[in-house]
């Protein structure tokens, strides 16, 4: 019976590789130019150098000889590179390397460990991403579950109200000029947290001290997050959960003496989770990229801080690799949100939906 | 005249509902700005990021109101130019001595000093100095420079010199204060070139506090040759605080910013929104009609589509087209059209086994006007929530590739302004005029469109009008 979850998980894989391939090229083709320039204008200072350092400068008797083996040197090191071949060629060698995580060097950004290559530069900022999304995405899960069947138990009522209410204030405010308000006032204006980063300096030595410094330094963003974020998805939740209140099995069940709690809570929770995956699916993207701009405004070091240090200082290959990387951890998220959906929705599981997904 | 009576069935049904009359009330209110934000904010919008155009104005200061409320009194921008000349001859040489007066009765420091002069003279070169002299009768010399010329019968020279941070300034006070037992370095200043305000024994005691009474800043002029004259000396001093919204670092009236803010963020939400909801309609709406193999293939790339990460790509293509705000729309509105591909798709699949339908195609219509006539005017009215909710949208994700510096440079974007607060260390001064503002603006925009398209959602679609 799994043929129908694998069926539907080999579409959505497809799916996402589709997606890799389709960003990875759209940033080959409108960087490759940029990083082709780059390249060139660094061979011919290599070259140019070669031949007045190594004293071969003496050996050419006019200066026209000179500029003719000069130009000869760097369209050997052109062709050696494949630089001459026109890009449309080159471009599937780019891909298999960007692909297989090859991303070249940086041209200004080095890693906190002194490196220069972008795999290295991004394999340090990637944890740092994924604790403070993980984090917060955890526990926007359970306490928009919490509030959201908690809402739908009692429609109409003031705590109703307050949940729509910034349900939809949640669409219209940027989560990461939230965080700049938060900051100011919890950080300067009344100084509880840190102004930004991710440890103290120097950082705590024991571990339990480390972790509880980087908790702290996490508060804020974390906390971000959740205020755009939570009432968004706990209005979904509650939308869901008060469509299936009123279906007869729930009438049924409490007519049988089950608690409301256990009707509220396990019953017509379960039978709303693959809806609620659904939007969790849609909304998690938006979180991410929420989450990368708010990284910038705590100095948190991770991946959205990244896009910001290299979009100053215009580090193309940073910016390539970050962008890939990004690209990576949306689908993955996208995807294990589709496991989850596939493992909990029976029509899945069985085979019998999978018509437009 | 059924589309009348539509619309006034639905104008009922929504002023009952007082969340969509509220954003329809700020709605109002932003397009009023729009339309008069030529009359309220008088400005070119293009000039925004130029930078010399806001040199005069004070750099970074908070809203003027800020300071009434606190029970102070802000000194007022203040542009002088009403200098006394006075000619003689110095061993042979011409001299000129301009004297500007100021009765200075402020409480609070200037937060810039700015000069602008004019030396001319008939020979090769001349020298000139500026000091003022004080109330306490101190006088202190603030800069000395030379004028040379190619041109020996009429030399001139417009010097423009903001004092504020000046290095030659800020050593020639610090000279002037050492000869008063005061050490630079140890004051508690804004800017060296206030100490030239300060009552020194407060300052001595580190108690920055003006001295009232009457200055006057002086150009003495020596010239190399025959005649000399000052044609103009203007000074400014830069007021503590700034209209309704503030001064950002370089001098940019924010309230300015603000008000030009306004139509761009419509711009940029009405049109990214409307574009893609037609795109989106009339792709799902032939997607689903046609069906079939084509269908199938039109939404597989709506999938892909949508599965696309919005920001990085859009960073992506901000990065190698440096866009105009054109531009920006057009970026994102690839983004903006799937999800109404995807709704209009299903209801067409509806509408093509309906009665009516069937019953054109019965009648020998074509299949482009059974879509244009019998499918479209169906769905439209399922696709005016998202295009009110596509607008927050298309503002929040500007504002984002703004706040990256990626929008359009040449605006004033409520993005492109936290950016810039964000850079220039608005959080770490205390500036909360720069960067609380725009991000409210553009919070009240997106939640007007929200709120209207949340009530728009529970008319037409009756299916949520339990909640």
């Amino acid at each position: 019976m799994a043929s129908g979850l694998g069926r539907y998980l080999t579409l959505r894989a497809i799916n996402s590789l589709i997606v890799i391939v389709a960003v990875v090229l759209l940033t080959l083709i409108l960087f490759g130019p940029l990083v082709d320039q780059q390249l060139k204008a660094q061979i011919e200072m290599e070259v140019r150098q070669q031949i007045l350092k190594g004293g071969a400068f003496g050996k050419y008797k006019t200066p026209e000889e000179a500029k003719r083996a000069m130009q000869k040197a760097i369209e050997e090191r052109i062709k050696a590179l494949g630089l001459d071949k026109p890009w449309y060629i080159r471009i599937w060698g780019d891909l298999w390397r960007t692909l297989t995580f090859d991303l070249g060097t940086s041209w200004v950004i080095k890693s906190d460990s002194g490196s220069s290559k972008v795999v290295n530069i991004l394999l340090e900022r990637i944890p740092r991403t994924v604790l403070l999304f993980g984090t917060s995405t955890i526990l926007l899960l359970i306490l928009q579950l919490l509030i959201g069947a908690k809402a739908a138990a009692v429609p109409g009522s003031l705590f109703d109200r307050v949940v729509v209410l910034s349900g939809l204030l949640g669409y219209a405010f940027a989560t990461w000029w939230v965080g700049m308000v938060l900051l100011y006032l919890f950080a300067y204006l009344i100084p509880l947290f840190p102004a930004g980063g991710m440890v103290s300096v120097p950082p705590p030595t024991d571990p339990i001290g480390y972790a509880l410094d980087v908790a702290w330094h996490m508060f804020l963003p974390v906390l971000t997050i959740l205020i755009v974020a939570l009432g968004g998805w706990a209005y979904v939740t509650r939308n869901l959960m008060i469509g299936i209140l009123t279906e007869d099995y729930i009438t049924t069940s409490r007519a049988k003496g089950v608690p409301e709690r256990r009707v509220i809570y396990y019953h017509a929770l379960k039978m709303a989770a693959p809806p609620i995956l659904t939007q969790v699916t849609l909304a998690i993207a938006s979180i991410f990229t929420g989450g990368l701009l708010t990284e910038i405004v705590f100095s948190w070091p991770g991946m959205g801080l990244l896009y910001w240090d290299a979009i100053l200082s215009l580090d193309i290959p940073v910016i390539m690799g970050d962008v890939y990387f990004t690209t990576i951890l949306i689908v993955l998220a996208n995807l294990s949100a589709d496991l989850l959906y596939g493992i909990v929705d029976p029509r899945i599981r069985l085979g019998a939906g999978g018509g437009t997904l | 005249m059924k589309f009348l009576a539509r619309a006034k069935e639905f104008w009922d049904e929504f002023k009952h509902r007082k969340i969509g009359l509220l954003g329809l009330g700020i709605l109002i209110i932003i397009v009023a700005i729009s339309v008069l934000a030529p009359v309220i904010a008088p400005m070119d919008p293009t000039r925004w990021s130029d930078v010399g155009y806001w040199t005069n104005n004070p750099k970074g200061v908070p809203p003027t109101w800020f300071y009434y409320i606190q029970g102070r009194t802000p000194i007022p921008q203040l542009y002088l130019e009403n200098y006394t000349v006075k000619a003689r001859k110095i061993s042979g040489y011409p001299m000129v001595e301009a004297s500007l007066p100021i009765n200075f009765t402020y409480t609070e420091f200037p937060t810039m000093v700015k000069w602008r002069i004019n030396v001319t003279f008939v020979g090769a070169g001349a020298f000139y100095q500026i000091y003022v002299t004080r109330p306490d009768r101190k006088k202190v010399t603030l800069y000395s420079g030379t004028v040379t010329t190619s041109n020996a019968s009429q030399g001139w020279s417009v010097i423009e010199i903001d004092a504020t941070r000046h290095p030659d300034v800020e050593r020639n006070i610090g000279e002037w204060l050492n000869s008063n037992g005061i050490d630079i370095n140890r004051v508690n200043l804004g800017a060296p070139v206030q100490a030239v305000f300060a009552d020194l024994k407060a300052l001595k005691k580190n108690k920055p506090v003006p001295l009232r009474g009457k200055y006057s800043f002086n150009i003495r002029a020596i010239a190399q040759g025959k005649k000399i004259n000052v044609t103009q000396f203007r000074l400014i001093l830069g007021a503590t605080a700034y209209g309704l919204m503030g001064t950002d670092k370089s001098g940019r009236d924010l309230f300015k910013g603000l008000v030009w803010g306004t139509p761009i963020a419509l711009l940029i939400g009405v049109l990214t929104s409307v574009l893609g909801v037609a795109i989106g309609l009339l792709y799902g709406v032939t997607s689903g009609y046609i069906g079939g193999w084509s269908d199938e293939a039109m939404m597989r790339v709506v999938d892909v589509l949508m599965s696309l990460p919005k920001l990085p790509v859009l960073i992506v293509l901000a990065i190698a087209y440096r866009p105009t705000i054109w531009l920006i729309i057009l970026f994102l509105t690839i983004f903006g059209w799937m999800g109404i591909a995807r709704v209009s798709r299903s209801i067409a699949l509806q509408l093509k086994e309906s009665a009516f339908v069937e019953a054109a195609r019965a009648i020998g219509a074509s299949r482009k006007r059974i879509i244009v006539v019998h499918i479209i005017p169906n769905i439209v009215p399922y696709t005016v929530a998202a295009l009110a909710l596509g607008i927050p949208d298309a503002i929040l994700t500007e504002a984002a590739l703004s706040f990256l510096g990626l929008g359009d440079p040449s605006l004033p974007t409520w993005g492109a302004i936290l950016n810039q607060a964000q850079s220039g260390g608005a959080l770490g001064s205390g500036m909360w005029w720069w960067f609380i503002p725009p991000g409210l603006a553009i919070a009240v925009v997106s939640m007007a469109f929200v709120f209207i398209g949340y009530a728009v959602d529970e008319i037409v679609n009756p299916r949520l009008r339990r909640r």
